[in-house]
C-alpha cells in the first residue's frame, strides 16, 4: 500500500479551501507550526491532487444574508471575524507514489505566477494547473458591505435611541 | 496570468459556506446564553457579594468619613441589585430555551459542512445542550411541572 503524507504551509491564502485526492476531500490537520498535513492511503500507484479555492463571495442574496449575520451577530460582536481572502487559487498535479511519499505545498501567491512551490523528494508530480487570481469584484463588494454594515448599525442604535426615548417618557 | 475556472463560487459551495457560517455566530451567541443562563444559576450569591464589598468599604471609610450621608446611599444599590437578581431567576424561562436552540442550531449547520472538520464546535454545543437540558429538567421538577 502506498502512503501520501501531504504538507500545506502559507495556508494563510488557503481559507475555504478544499483538497481533494482521486476527486475525494481529505481530512487536513493543523500542526503545532501552524502549517497542515494530510496523509492518504492507497493501492494505487498514481494519484490526482486538486486543491481548489473558494471565495465567501456571492451575489445579491449572499450580500443579503451578511446583513442578516451581521444583525444575528449583534453588530458583528459575535461573528467570526476571519480574515478577508480575495485570492482563488487552483491546482492540480498528478502525482506518481513510491511507498510512503511526502508532498510539501507551499503557497504563496504574491511571489510568482505560480501560487503553488511543489517539493517532493524522488516523486513524479506532473502539474496540470497552477494559477491564481485576486478577485477585484470581491474586494469591490466587501468594502460595500462594510460601509452598508456601518449604515445598519448607525440606523439600528439610532431606532434604540428613539425608542427608548419614548419608553423613558 | 492563466484565469482559474472557478472564479466564481459555485452556489451550493457557496451555501454551505453560509450554513457553516451561520453555525460559527451562534455557536459563538451560545455563550452569551450561557452566561445569563449561569448568571440567573448564581443570582442568589449576587447581593450576598454586593453586601459583602458594601461591609468592607464602610469599614474603611468608617474611620475616615464618619457620618457622611451619601455613603448611606450606596445601600440602596442592593435593592436594585435584588430587582436584578429576581428578574435573572426568572428569566431561565428564555435563557435555556434559546441556549437549546443555539446549540442545536450550531449542531446542524456544522455537522454536514463538508470542507472543514469542526469537532470541538461540535462537542462543546453538545455539552451545552446537555447542560441546558439537565438544568430545564431541574427546574421543571423544582416548579412543580414534572411530578
Amino acid at each position: 500500500m502506498n502512503q501520501l503524507t501531504l504538507k500545506i504551509t502559507g495556508s494563510n491564502y488557503l481559507s475555504n479551501s478544499v483538497i481533494l485526492v482521486d476527486g475525494r476531500p481529505i481530512h487536513i490537520k493543523k500542526n503545532q507550526f501552524g502549517s497542515h498535513t494530510a496523509t492518504y492511503k492507497t493501492e494505487k500507484d498514481n494519484v490526482n491532487i486538486k486543491l481548489v479555492t473558494y471565495l465567501d463571495h456571492g451575489g445579491i442574496v449572499w450580500f443579503l444574508t451578511q446583513l442578516i449575520f451581521f444583525i444575528i451577530s449583534i453588530f458583528g460582536i459575535f461573528d467570526t471575524h476571519e480574515k478577508v481572502n480575495y485570492t482563488v487559487i487552483n491546482y492540480e498535479a498528478d502525482v506518481t507514489l513510491n511507498g510512503e511519499t511526502t508532498l510539501t505545498l507551499r503557497c504563496y501567491p504574491k511571489s510568482n505566477t505560480k501560487p503553488i512551490e511543489v517539493k517532493s523528494d524522488d516523486v513524479s508530480v506532473m502539474e496540470k494547473e497552477n494559477s491564481y487570481v485576486i478577485n477585484q469584484s470581491a474586494k469591490k463588494t466587501i468594502k460595500i458591505l462594510l460601509l452598508s454594515k456601518i449604515i445598519l448599525a448607525i440606523a439600528m442604535i439610532v431606532l434604540l435611541v428613539v425608542l427608548l426615548i419614548k419608553y423613558l417618557k | 496570468m492563466e484565469q482559474p475556472k472557478n472564479f466564481q463560487t459555485p452556489k451550493p459551495m457557496l451555501a454551505r459556506m453560509q450554513v457553516a457560517h451561520l453555525g460559527k455566530i451562534t455557536f459563538n451567541l451560545q455563550f452569551l446564553a450561557l452566561a445569563i443562563m449561569l448568571a440567573s444559576i448564581v443570582t442568589f450569591i449576587l447581593p450576598a457579594i454586593y453586601y459583602l464589598m458594601l461591609i468592607c468599604i464602610a469599614m474603611l471609610t468608617l474611620f475616615i468619613a464618619f457620618a457622611n450621608p451619601a455613603y448611606t446611599k450606596l445601600w440602596s444599590g442592593g435593592e436594585h441589585l435584588l430587582t436584578v437578581a429576581d428578574f435573572l431567576t426568572k428569566s431561565w424561562k428564555y435563557t435555556i430555551p434559546i441556549l437549546l436552540a443555539l446549540s442545536v442550531t450550531t449542531i446542524i449547520c456544522l455537522i454536514f459542512d463538508k470542507n472543514q472538520k469542526h469537532v470541538a464546535r461540535i462537542t462543546f454545543s453538545a455539552i451545552f445542550a446537555l447542560c441546558s437540558l439537565i438544568y430545564l429538567i431541574a427546574k421543571l421538577i423544582n416548579t412543580g411541572v414534572i411530578a
